[in-house]
């Protein structure tokens, strides 16, 4: 469906991409995620066809979007993550435009414009100027305009961007809808959202893709290492002395610290249950454990992990 | 292309842009033509010749935003990623333009009707002049739209194409000036031993050359109503010019910005 082929972008002398190469399949749902000036940005923009790349080259479907770009460019709806709007126009005259613009056949503008006003529930808003519409709405109209002429691909960047959590569940939900008929490529910096939606996740630190896999697969790749959560009712400086004393622990980071309460993260070594030994050492001392628990790696442990191996690789970006 | 088109002219009426231009021109244009009621004979050759020499005030008010605007509020993400052709985006615009000065001249067509109304007559002298106006109008705006694109801020924009309108009513002064600088450079470095006869022809060479630049020397005939093929030609070749300058600059945007 998309082809990305050894994409190099330079602005000037500073390389913002280097050498990215992934596909992504039909209606699967790919995350793009990574810290903010990774690159994800200036790889959408190079997919959508808004700026050119140094080298390297973009297929969709077949067609490369900078030797045949009309063919190209109707099969994608691009949100930026600015929408694209014009404060002046109300919601339907906004619409009509981009319908005019990706040569949807005017005898269908107004059934796309009802569809798409519907499924981006701004029915109630079509006949507002753009200008007074909260953040909200004005990014529903912003994704709206991108599925505008049924694209097969849509490439979202940061769709939830600046909205309450209220707006971030609808925005998360209608993408799930979505996906059911168009391959999505989505960018975040949040990982709950990339984990919560997407089939795939591609990471890009410092403009390198340093990881593509699900997040499961992921997940177990870097599973090496497991994490317990230890909430103790006691503030010994002594705790963090006895649990390194135990065997197969790693790392320990403390995450709250109160009078007679401290909570701390546990790292084990890998296949080391450790739960036994520390619930012995705490009672042996007599600091009773108020919670334990084991938790699986998140997509943030990974996406931390992986960023800060290729910052070490790369002698610290 | 048409959307772009019927986009950019509405837009000038949902803001208070379209309705100023209008305006001015307007007032402007009605105190030219009442000040003529009071001597018992309309000058409307007159009044296009004094319209064409306020064109560096009011083109630039049309012009600014075009893609200035578009840069500043991200709005030119559509510009280049949708399936519309980048050029025939940039003529749309251009056109949009155009448009809006042609409907600020209806004015003129309503003063001609008065006039005729009255008894007095349109004659090839108002004929040409307004032809000239027109002409040079579509040119100016030519040169609006490139400094719009040039730039992402509107005010940049206008005072950029201000300052090039109005210093295209002195190119006459300027070539002069050359003629006199070449001649002089020349007779003080005579390296080559040339004759002072030929120096003089260079120097008129280079003030013929700049003088070719200017516009008004084109149009100087319409304007007195010798209604002949070569302004006119020149004034569109100008316009083609321009506006491919235009979409060139915009089309090296997707090389050169950044995200």
């Amino acid at each position: 469906m998309i082809e990305i082929k050894n994409l190099t972008k330079y602005y000037g002398d500073k390389l913002a991409l280097r050498n990215i190469s992934f596909e992504v399949r039909e209606k699967e749902l790919l995350g793009l995620l990574g810290p903010n000036g990774a690159g994800k940005s200036t790889l959408m923009n190079i997919l959508t066809g808004f700026l050119a790349s140094t080298s390297g080259s973009v297929s969709i479907n077949g067609h490369d979007i900078l030797e045949e770009p009309t063919q190209a460019k109707k099969l994608i709806g691009y949100l930026p993550e600015n929408p694209p709007l014009y404060p002046d126009m109300t919601v339907r005259e906004y619409l009509k435009f981009i319908c005019e613009l990706k040569g949807v056949p005017p005898s269908t503008h107004e059934k796309q414009i009802a569809e798409v006003l519907s499924l981006v529930k701004i029915y109630d808003v079509s006949k507002r100027v753009i200008r007074n519409l909260s953040k909200g709405y004005k990014q529903r109209v912003g994704l709206a305009q991108a599925l505008i002429g049924k694209p097969e691909i849509l490439v979202l960047d940061e769709p939830t961007i600046g909205l309450d959590p209220k707006q971030i569940i609808e925005i998360r939900n209608l993408i799930r809808t979505l996906k059911k008929d168009h391959t999505i490529i989505l960018s975040s910096h949040v990982l709950a959202e990339i984990q919560s939606v997407c089939d795939r996740v591609v990471i890009i630190y410092d403009g390198k893709l340093v990881a593509m896999d699900t997040p499961l697969a992921l997940s177990k790749k870097m599973s090496g290492s497991s994490r317990l959560s230890l909430t103790i009712a006691s503030d010994s400086e002594l705790i963090a002395d006895v649990l390194r004393s135990i065997n197969g622990i790693s790392r320990i980071t403390k995450l709250r610290e109160e009078v007679g309460l401290l909570q701390l993260e546990v790292f084990s070594d890998p296949g080391v249950d450790i739960r036994r030994d520390v619930f012995e050492a705490m009672a042996g001392n007599a600091w009773p454990i108020l919670d334990m628990r084991m938790n699986e790696l998140t997509l943030e442990d990974i996406y931390l992990s992986v960023t800060a191996g290729a910052e070490q690789k790369g002698g610290g970006a | 292309m048409i959307a772009y088109y019927k986009r950019e002219l509405f837009s000038y009426f949902r803001s208070p842009i379209g309705w100023i231009a209008l305006a001015l021109y307007a007032i402007i244009s009605g105190f030219y033509f009442s000040s003529w009621i009071p001597n018992g004979g309309i000058d409307l050759s007159g009044e296009a010749t004094f319209l064409s020499g306020i064109l560096f005030m009011i083109v630039p008010i049309i012009t600014m935003r075009l893609f200035s605007e578009e840069k500043r509020t991200g709005t030119d993400v559509l510009m280049y990623t949708s399936p519309s052709n980048l050029a025939g985006i940039v003529i749309a615009k251009y056109f949009a333009a155009l448009s809006l000065f042609l409907i600020m001249n209806v004015v003129f067509g309503i003063h001609m009707i008065i006039v005729v109304y009255f008894g007095g007559r349109v004659d090839a002298v108002t004929i040409g002049s307004f032809l000239a106006l027109i002409l040079l109008g579509s040119l100016f705006i030519a040169i609006g739209t490139l400094a719009s694109a040039a730039t992402e801020n509107q005010m940049v924009a206008a005072m950029v194409s201000f300052t090039a309108l109005l210093l295209s009513q002195f190119i006459y002064v300027f070539s002069a000036q050359f003629r006199s600088l070449t001649v002089s450079l020349l007779s003080a470095l005579n390296v080559f031993g040339i004759g002072s006869e030929s120096i003089a022809n260079a120097g008129a060479g280079v003030e013929k050359a700049i003088n070719w630049l200017d516009p008004y020397a084109h149009l100087d005939e319409l304007f007195i109503g010798i209604i002949k093929l070569q302004p006119i030609v020149f004034c569109v070749m100008a316009d083609i010019f321009l506006v491919f300058i235009t979409y060139r600059l915009i089309e090296k945007r997707r090389w050169s910005q950044k995200a």
